[in-house]
């Protein structure tokens, strides 16, 4: 009896070949792993909630970026220093495009891609994951350019490295569970 | 059917449901270990850049000393002096607009009758590195420096390891102005000379918006202070000019009006020697009537 309630979710298996013995779970990556059903409520929200979080501070960044003008100034507190992440070199790549911008423009779509409507479609499900990984990555560039090309710490992009990282747990193990598990 | 026939449906039944379970946990295992074994790689790197950071602070530290190297002479003189023909060629040079702020209304700072020039600033800091070559240039016009020493900016820093004088343990006399000095910090921000009193008080007033841009900006250095007159708060010029020079390079340049260096350092030499003169009632006058003191007055 046990093992017919839980030889439920049809989504998983493949279609039979030769009757019920046959079926067999879906691999991961498989195609049809894209069918699966949208996560429960409270983690769609929570994702949604960490992204208007994240795109908050984009926001602040962005325009710190612009009205921050270059201090050639050593703070006192010599480590933790907003304005002098900001306004360094390496706030924009290849010195033309903000990292404030890309930041920006990475919350809005995760915003986007992470609103009730968007998890329930199913062609979402590979952008999505292929959005927070790229994200985690530039996450840990932006890092590396902070602790030891800048030798300073924004707290404002610290808020966005963390969400982005928090983000990035979220989706990878949800990307990873079988259906009935979130 | 018969009973041995369900029994061996059953059995066979119950095997599948087994078979399908172990594939399934088997399944389950593999995705956790995508799933985790992707957040501890990320893990591990921020890791791995925290230690290099740390790393990166302490072998500075095994690397630097507050004192410094001892310069040669030759290096100490063309620093101490700088042709006023340079001088007046290079005027303003490449300096910042506002470099040198104005302060109205300020309270006069003498001690014993003379004004006072207080000059706040770390070892570490790259902005002071540079802005103590033209300090050193312009203060010996009005008098004598000894025990300055060679050091280098934070490696870990903005403008790594930009080549600079240091103040600490050095003494600086004359007849017509006080000159005093706060290395606050070292090389890897530890505290090197505590902030006097004074410090605190004159950074309290004049280091703080609107002579810093942000209120974040608060404290900052360098700081100078011309006895309450004159403000310098950041560098005057860019200190990536005098990236990968030695002391003995930098201060040769110092007597060429078209290198970069000139055209930065006695810029700055110049509004910093406008700004002593308004203090010192234009004294001596063989410094203050140059032609580039007089053009630097328009920038002060």
């Amino acid at each position: 009896m046990a093992s017919k309630r839980t030889a439920k979710p049809v989504r998983t298996t493949l279609p039979a070949r030769q009757g019920p013995v046959a079926s067999r779970p879906v691999p991961a990556g498989h195609p049809l792993r894209a069918g699966r059903p949208a996560p429960r409520l409270w983690f769609q929200l929570t994702t949604l909630i960490l992204s208007l979080i994240g795109l908050a501070d984009a926001v602040y960044l962005t325009i710190a970026h612009f009205s921050t003008s270059t201090v050639l100034l050593c703070p006192a507190n010599s480590f933790v220093n907003c304005g002098e992440v900001t306004a360094s070199p390496e706030s924009e790549v290849f010195g033309v495009l903000p990292v404030a911008v890309l930041g920006l423009a990475f919350f809005v779509f995760m915003t986007a891609i992470n609103s009730p409507w968007a998890w329930r479609s199913r062609q979402l499900y590979w952008p999505r994951v292929a959005s927070i990984v790229v994200g985690m990555g530039f996450v840990l560039y932006l890092l590396y350019a902070e602790l030891i090309q800048i030798g300073k710490l924004c707290e404002y992009c610290t808020v966005v490295h963390v969400i982005t990282f928090i983000l990035f747990v979220l989706l990878m193990f949800n990307a990873t569970s079988t259906p009935e598990e979130t | 059917m018969g009973k041995a026939e369900r029994n061996r449906r059953q059995s066979t039944q119950q095997k599948i449901a087994a078979q399908r379970a172990a594939a399934k946990r088997a399944e389950r295992q593999r995705q956790l270990l995508i799933a985790g074994g992707s957040v501890l790689v990320v893990v591990a790197i921020v890791v791995a850049f925290v230690l290099v950071k740390i790393s990166g602070n302490s072998s500075a530290n095994s690397k630097s000393s507050p004192s410094g190297t001892a310069l040669s002479a030759a290096t100490l003189k063309d620093v101490a002096t700088v042709p006023t023909a340079t001088l007046d060629k290079v005027g303003t040079g490449t300096t910042y607009k506002n470099a040198v702020q104005k302060i109205p209304n300020g309270t006069p700072l003498t001690v014993n009758g003379k004004p006072e020039v207080v000059y706040v600033g770390a070892l570490y800091c790259p902005y002071c590195a540079a802005e103590r070559w033209a300090m050193t240039a312009a203060l010996s016009k009005f008098g004598t420096f000894s025990g300055l020493r060679g050091i280098h900016s934070s490696s870990s820093d903005v403008n790594p390891n930009t080549p600079t004088l240091t103040y600490y343990k050095s003494t600086y006399t004359s007849p017509y102005l006080v000159f005093r000095s706060t290395e606050a910090q070292d090389v890897n921000h530890a505290t090197l000379e505590p902030l006097t009193t004074e410090d605190k008080q004159l950074m309290g007033k004049y280091d703080v918006p609107p002579y810093v841009p942000n209120a974040q900006d608060d404290g900052s250095f360098p700081f100078v202070d011309f006895g309450n007159k004159y403000v310098i708060d950041g560098a005057s010029y860019d200190p990536g000019i005098l990236a990968n020079k030695t002391w003995a390079q930098v201060a040769a340049a110092l007597k060429d009006p078209s290198s970069p260096i000139a055209k930065g350092v006695d810029g700055t030499t110049n509004l910093i020697t406008a700004a002593i003169c308004k203090l010192t009632s234009n004294k001596p006058a063989h410094v203050c009537n140059t032609a580039a003191v007089l053009a630097a007055n328009g920038a002060i």
